[in-house]
């Protein structure tokens, strides 16, 4: 007997690239679940990953960096939060959104 | 002048005399024009009118007044030349009027004339006593005759002329006396002689006997009216009495008010109906002349009505009571029917009056129908109609009910019936595939039977409606749902549905197919007229009907599970029948349940649809790059949270396949950074190409399935692979191994022969190529064991909802005192019960934990007062 594989259905789910026990450092939520304002989780709710290597919902990071206190800095280590360029270009949810 | 006006000119003379005065003209001026019609100036015309037309007047008075041979004093003397006073006195009074009316004051234009009179006598001088005596023994002998119905052979003119001059003399009263004296001597002798010697027979015969009485006496009437018609118009008729009815009267006080024969004769008409009941001949001629002659007695409301309609009630009660206890409920209402039926008949084929017709009815509704209302509401045997589906007989009673506007009452004996139905098919532990099939079955049949047989009438829709949610949200737990309470109609119509929209058409099961019930019930189905169903139509009629039963389930949330799951296998797999029938069925879950329900569905197909775009791009990509690609891939990604928890199963991919699959992965993390993909293989399906020792065959397998197959490449047919080494090189946990060998080597096409024969599989088995691996077809799918649930997939699926449930109580009741700050411990669980109700609810022992548990958790604390307090 011989058998080929001619066509291959495959079926994958795609999550966010990141360490699977971790939470968003200000909402405390699992990076695949959502913010806590959003109701589902996924393109709706992205993450945003700053310089700084820490990440955050991005609706989570723009409301904190939106207060006059958090002076746009990271809130984990007190760096100026800027989105990693390169990801902001290619994330099509995120690209003008690194806060200037 | 009135009052008012005096009082009105009072206050205006307050102000001047002028005024007054002209209040005055101005008071008269309406007078004078109110009287104006009545002036002399308008008169006039009147009376010029009447000369012209006066002329013919007097000859026309004449031409009567020569009938009474009596000429007019101040009469028109230039007509008549002549007068012949006759023989006939002239002091009638009638005469008087008659002639003055006829004779207008305008003769002045004629001149004198002398009067001649021909044949003159003094007036006659006859004693009217003598002249009463002569006439009276004529018109005595001719009644003797009448009454003996004897030849009339004298000229009733004469004694009419002889009657007419009783009258005139003034003796009417003693003519009447006498001749009333003499019919009651005659009805009181041998008339009521003839009725009484049937006294000793039947009461028909009595009738019988009366009416024979009636009719001659009726005929004999009709001379007496002849003779006497003088004194009854111009005596009787201004006394308001008339002789006709002198001699009902007489009739009726003498014979039929007999205190012996009056229940006789009464009775005797009620036989006669009581015979027409008793299904025998009925002399109809005799019954309608018994009508007519109580008619005209006046005495059918007094005498006869209220003994028929006794009688009746007597007949009607017993027959009610007899046939309530003999027969069964449908013979009952159609024997209760007839009855009524043929009861008004007669009534209107012998033109009874309304009002018996009236209390008839009304009778007979009574006694058929209010009092025998136990019998006709009756649980066992309505019960045994429903489940018949006797639709006619089912509208016969409810029409029945209706007249006495009791349809409502069959409401606790129906939806007893629906729900007891209903229970023992949702409960219904060996049949559960059946389940939605029989609901459908019964729901169209009560459906039916409510828009025929209870003529659409609302309380028992409402019913019909109640009793269904009852029986549907009803829990148990079972075996079937895994000793979770969740409800079993809801993981059934999911399957159902999944079952159409798989199958399109074709699936529809046969007893619910349109094309196999429509000669059936032409009639019924009247508002679904069109006679040719594409398929659409026909599957989206019957997604249509289930949605009706979804609408009855209360806990939404198993539904939502089950329905994910196969919607999830549709799309995977490409299982869908149609495309619209999967858009339709979400817009109408969307509709009924709300945006929130679909919202993850939605996202199902939208995935779908990104993944395909997906899928170009990257070929086209490859293409530019003249990338070559081995194996033709697919990918479907997917957003996990939106989809069913799929468990990663490990497993050895093929070497090509791997590289394939890396080159998509590389792709897209390129395409999406932030993102990784976590493969589902186990949802996996290709398809292969498969060299058979009898042929080449294209296969359609899971993707473990194809793992398996490529290890047997290049094998010799008689190479055998043992289990052990099956489970290194696929790398798969034992229980997908055997599944995937089980569906390769047991089912009903077996690429693969196990060894030794057997329907499980063992660690001890080996496998090898089926040599003999033929099918007609040459495209064969044996990848049904992925498409198909099993028992453990069925029971996490149940579980799973069980334990969400537990979350979304725990989320309502966090909302409830968030809402409220401090609410007791009984309204609280009302609360949840109303706000978890359309995903479904726990009982009140599972909300109780769920309260103890946010204690523990310290969302809610308890108060002295015994209130729950929100801690926030």
């Amino acid at each position: 007997m011989k058998v080929t594989i001619k066509e291959w259905n495959a079926v994958a789910a795609w999550r966010w690239d990141m360490p699977d026990d971790d939470v968003c450092g200000i909402c405390r939520n699992p990076y695949d679940s959502t913010c806590s304002k959003c109701k589902y989780p996924g393109d709706d709710c992205p993450l945003l990953l700053g310089e700084c290597n820490h990440s955050f919902h991005m609706h989570c990071i723009f409301s904190w960096l939106r207060q006059e206190a958090a002076q746009e800095k990271c809130p984990m280590c007190r760096q100026p939060f800027k989105s990693k360029n390169q990801e902001a270009e290619t994330q099509d949810a995120t690209p003008n959104t690194s806060p200037a | 002048m009135s009052s008012n006006q005096a009082a009105q000119a009072d206050k205006k003379r307050k102000h001047s005399d002028r005024t007054i005065k002209e209040l005055f003209t101005s008071q008269q001026k309406p007078n004078v024009s109110g009287t104006a019609p009545l002036s002399p100036s308008s008169k006039r015309p009147k009376l010029g009118s009447s000369p012209a037309e006066a002329p013919p007047t007097p000859e026309k008075a004449m031409s009567t007044a020569s009938m009474y041979h009596f000429p007019s004093k101040r009469g028109n003397a230039p007509t008549s030349e002549v007068i012949d006073l006759g023989s006939s006195p002239d002091n009638s009074p009638a005469r008087k009027n008659g002639v003055r009316k006829t004779t207008p004051n305008m003769a002045a234009s004629a001149g004198p004339k002398k009067l001649m009179v021909k044949n003159f006598r003094p007036t006659r001088t006859v004693d009217p006593k003598t002249f009463l005596d002569q006439t009276w023994q004529k018109v005595d002998a001719a009644l003797d005759v009448i009454f003996q119905q004897g030849k009339i052979n004298f000229s009733l003119e004469e004694l009419y002329r002889g009657v007419e001059n009783i009258c005139r003399q003034g003796m009417a009263v003693e003519a009447k006396k006498k001749l009333v004296a003499k019919c009651k001597t005659y009805v009181d002798g041998p008339l009521k002689q003839s009725v009484e010697e049937m006294l000793g027979r039947q009461n028909v015969d009595v009738l019988r006997a009366t009416l024979q009485a009636w009719t001659t006496w009726n005929n004999q009437l009709g001379y007496i009216d002849w003779i006497f018609c003088y004194l009854d118009r111009s005596y009787l008729l201004p006394k308001q009495e008339s002789l006709r009815d002198i001699t009902v009267k007489l009739f009726r006080s003498i014979i039929f008010e007999h205190a012996k024969l009056n229940l006789r004769i009464v009775d005797g008409a009620c036989d006669l109906i009581a015979i027409d009941r008793a299904g025998e001949d009925l002399d109809r001629e005799m019954f309608s002349k018994a009508v007519a002659m109580f008619h005209e007695m006046q005495v059918y409301t007094q005498h006869f009505e209220p003994r028929m309609l006794e009688f009746s009630q007597t007949y009607v009660k017993e027959s009610a009571d007899k046939q309530s206890a003999e027969q069964s409920l449908p013979e009952y209402v159609k024997s209760a029917q007839s009855l009524m039926k043929s009861e008004i008949a007669r009534v209107e084929v012998f033109r009874l009056d309304g009002s018996t017709k009236r209390d008839l009815l009304t009778l007979l509704e009574d006694h058929l129908i209010s009092r025998k209302q136990t019998k006709l509401t009756n649980q066992d045997e309505f019960a045994d109609l429903l489940e018949d589906n006797a639709v006619e007989d089912l509208e016969r009673l409810y029409s029945l009910l209706e007249r006495r506007k009791l349809g409502a009452n069959l409401r606790p004996a129906f939806m007893k019936w629906i729900e007891d139905a209903g229970t023992a098919i949702v409960f219904d532990e060996k049949e559960q595939d059946g389940m939605v099939v029989k609901l459908l079955t019964m729901k169209r049949q009560l459906d039916t039977i409510w828009k025929i047989s209870f003529h659409r009438s609302s309380a028992l829709g409402h019913a019909l409606r109640e009793a269904f949610e009852t029986f549907m949200n009803k829990t148990k737990k079972s075996g079937a749902t895994w000793n979770t309470d969740n409800s079993k109609p809801g993981e059934m119509i999911a399957k159902y549905v999944d079952m159409l929209l798989r199958g399109g058409a074709k699936a529809i099961p046969a007893q619910l197919s349109r094309k196999t019930e429509k000669p059936a019930d032409v009639e019924a189905e009247e508002d679904n007229e069109d006679v040719f169903f594409d398929e659409d139509t026909e599957v989206n009629n019957q997604l249509d009907q289930v949605l009706d039963l979804f609408r009855f389930v209360h806990g939404k949330a198993v539904f939502e599970a089950f329905y994910k799951k196969d919607l999830a296998r549709r799309l995977l797999m490409s299982r869908s029948a149609s495309a619209d029938a999967e858009r339709s069925m979400l817009a109408r879950l969307k509709t009924e349940c709300g945006a929130g329900f679909t919202a993850n569905l939605e996202q199902m197909f939208k995935d779908i649809e990104l993944s395909r775009e997906e899928m170009s791009s990257y070929k086209m990509i490859s293409e530019e790059r003249n990338e070559k690609h081995a194996i033709d891939l697919t990918v479907n990604v997917l957003s996990a949270s939106c989809w069913p928890t799929y468990p990663t199963v490990p497993v050895i991919i093929p070497r090509s396949i791997k590289t394939e699959i890396d080159k998509f992965e590389a792709h897209y993390k390129a395409k999406h950074s932030g993102r990784k993909l976590d493969w589902k293989h186990s949802l996996a399906h290709c398809q292969v190409k498969a060299k058979f020792p009898r042929g080449n065959k294209e296969l359609v397998v899971s993707s473990f399935q194809a793992i398996v197959l490529l290890l047997f490449n290049g094998l010799p047919t008689d190479e055998h692979l043992n289990y052990e080494y099956l489970k290194e090189a696929t790398g798969l946990p034992p229980p997908e191994l055997n599944r995937t060998l089980q569906s390769l080597a047991c089912a009903k096409l077996r690429p693969l022969t196990k060894h030794p024969k057997g329907r499980d599989i063992n660690p001890t088995d080996t496998f090898t190529v089926n040599a003999n691996f033929t099918d007609p077809k040459y495209r064969i799918k044996i990848n049904t064991v992925q498409l198909k649930e099993t028992a453990a997939e069925n029971k996490e699926t149940h579980e799973r909802v069980a334990a969400d449930r537990n979350y979304e109580t725990q989320a309502a009741i966090v909302r409830i005192l968030k809402a409220r700050k401090r609410i007791t411990h009984s309204e609280l669980v009302a609360e949840t019960i109303k706000v978890t109700r359309n995903r479904g609810t726990l009982d009140v022992s599972g909300i109780k934990k769920n309260i103890d548990r946010l204690i523990e958790k310290e969302f809610l604390e308890r108060e002295d007062d015994g209130l729950y307090a929100y801690i926030a």
